[in-house]
């Protein structure tokens, strides 16, 4: 079973995003702030992370950075995921996720969305 | 009288007026030390130079002085005042050796003060007034009208000590007072500039915190939200266990809500950044239809289980325009949402887009209860709705459409409207079909707390 690292602050976001990738099969670890986003990617070695732009001590970007930084790292598909209130910010941070992450998810969340965009970092897709 | 003497009226100008009167003032007794002095030396024409000159000046000022502390026909006052010094002046030229006086360089003093205390109207004005009154005086001297004085000093005459102290007096008198003056007056207006800034930069920043709170807040608004439609999202997929189709539609009717709920946190940010001057615009090629597509099927969520009818009419073979697509996109929404809310069920709303002329019009049009002829003004200022939607109780903080109003100026547009009360309501946006709008635009909207209150306002207490 795939391992999936959930960095989220707010609990609740935390939770659909567990209970949904649970439902389709991956096995969910979840950190809540930036720091111990990092302490679980070295403990767990996850699939894949999901990492929240807006978190407490350590930015999502500052997250993803460090991560990618580490030899372990280098190979982990990273999605990030940032509210966004229109297009002109989305296409902005497009720009500046792209460079960093392997990909990005706008808050709300398009649920089949995000399913694709898991199986596709994953190899999974047909 | 002319606009720049009528403006010198004005309060920040006051002190300048003041000090004139002053400086006047100071230069009048000082003549009069002189008209002294020239007596004491036995100087006639000079005596009766200095004499003049203080008399009248005496006179002329002090009507400038009651007219500035009476608040009464202040140019006026100062307009005589003004004139009689070049009047004065020429007249004691005259005395003390017509174009051979000494007193001749007080012109330029006049002119100097004149340019530091006034405007530039003033100031050539007068120039040409000492031009012409000094010219006066030579034509009447060379045509015998006026006979000649005698110069006291003139080259082959050794000057009286008397002369000579009184002339370097007159010229410390004309030379210093007005520079006194004018620095003074020079200091005080910096003052004031400086008092300026500072409450200009408080302003702006808590214009600035103000935004930045709004901006946070905001944040910290649509976090729930995302969670309320995220649940309703993975209950009706089955995530917890089997859903029935009555709940699949309770969670489609709680995703609708928290989407209403969206877009109206989303509208706050957006008029937050407009009245904070953030919006900019990207103009590039716009196609319409996929537009008006894009944007009906994006807010069909709105009509929800209203049984409204959304249609939408888009000309055949437009041709793309060059405007800015995501706020175009974002006026039609607010416009049809708009619609939408005042729409009874089994109303239509229709979205229309043609070209007429240079323009492309963007209509909606709806079957709603309209909008009273005295409330189309008001319906575009911010947290506004007309009379009969704050009886009816219609929901909304009426932010959609003060936004329509700044997307629209920003984008070089027009919006018209045509209503009919009960019978319903057309919005017409006016896009140029080539770029005519700003970059960016600096929409201020005059901030609806008082200043006292801005000033005081600070988001961490």
């Amino acid at each position: 079973m795939k391992k999936i690292l959930v960095v989220e602050d707010d609990p609740v976001n935390s939770m659909i995003l567990a209970d949904f990738l649970a439902a389709n099969g991956y096995e969910t670890v979840a950190a809540s702030s930036g720091p111990e986003g990092i302490e679980r990617f070295e403990q767990d070695a996850p699939d894949l992370m999901l990492v929240d732009v807006q978190l407490p001590r350590q930015n999502g970007f500052e997250v993803v950075r460090e991560i990618k930084s580490r030899p372990a790292g280098k190979t982990t598909p990273i999605l990030l995921m940032s509210a966004v209130y229109n297009d002109r910010d989305q296409s902005s941070r497009t720009v500046q996720l792209g460079t960093l992450a392997d990909g990005y998810l706008s808050k709300p969340f398009d649920l089949v969305n995000l399913l694709s965009q898991v199986r596709q970092l994953l190899g999974e897709t047909k | 009288m002319p606009g720049f003497v009528a403006e010198m009226a004005a309060p920040a100008n006051r002190p300048k007026l003041w000090f004139g009167v002053w400086s006047g003032f100071a230069i009048t007794v000082g003549f009069a030390a002189l008209a002294v002095a020239a007596a004491l030396f036995d100087l006639t024409p000079w005596r009766w130079a200095f004499l003049w000159l203080v008399s009248v000046k005496l006179l002329t000022n002090s009507l400038a002085w009651l007219g500035l502390a009476r608040d009464r026909w202040v140019m006026e006052t100062q307009s005589i005042n003004t004139i009689a010094d070049v009047g004065l002046l020429t007249a004691a030229i005259y005395f003390t050796g017509g174009p051979y006086s000494p007193l001749l360089s007080t012109y330029v003093i006049i002119i100097a003060v004149l340019s530091l205390l006034t405007n530039l109207g003033v100031t050539i004005l007068m120039a040409g007034f000492i031009v012409l009154s000094f010219s006066t005086m030579l034509i009447l001297m060379t045509t015998g009208v006026l006979p000649p004085t005698p110069i006291p000093g003139s080259p082959g005459q050794i000057p009286s000590i008397g002369y000579v102290l009184t002339a370097i007096a007159f010229c410390a008198l004309v030379v210093g007072v007005p520079a006194f003056f004018s620095a003074a007056t020079l200091r005080l207006l910096r003052t004031k500039e400086s008092e300026i800034e500072k409450r200009t930069a408080l302003l702006i920043s808590a214009a600035t915190q103000r935004s930045q709170f709004v901006a946070s807040m905001t944040h910290e608004l649509r976090t729930p939200i995302h969670g309320v439609q995220g649940l309703a999202d993975v209950i009706a997929a089955g995530v917890y266990g089997p859903v029935t189709d009555k709940q699949k539609d309770a969670c489609a009717a709680i995703k609708r809500s928290a989407q209403s709920l969206l877009a109206l946190v989303d509208d706050v940010l957006q008029l937050t950044r407009a009245e904070a001057g953030k919006i900019d615009a990207r103009p590039g090629p716009v196609k319409i239809a996929e537009l008006v597509e894009r944007v009906s099927e994006s807010v069909s969520y709105m009509v929800g289980t209203k049984k409204l009818t959304l249609e939408t009419k888009v000309e055949k073979d437009l041709l793309p325009i060059t405007s800015d697509e995501r706020w175009l996109a974002h006026i039609l929404v607010n416009l049809i949402a708009n619609a939408v809310k005042f729409t009874p069920e089994g109303g239509r709303v229709t979205v229309s887009a043609s070209v007429s002329g240079n323009d492309l019009v963007l209509c909606v049009e709806d079957t709603g209860i309209g909008i009273a002829e005295e409330d189309r003004e008001r319906i575009f200022e911010p947290f506004r709705q007309g009379e009969k939607g704050d009886e009816r109780g219609y929901g909304g903080v009426g932010l959609g459409l003060a936004l329509v109003a700044k997307l629209v100026e920003l984008l070089g547009a027009r919006v018209e409207l045509e209503s009919e009360v009960g019978k319903g309501s057309t919005f017409r946006v006016l896009v140029p079909t080539s770029w005519k709008g700003r970059r960016t635009a600096t929409l201020v909207v005059p901030p609806r707390v008082p200043t006292a209150e801005l000033t005081r306002f600070d988001p961490n207490s």
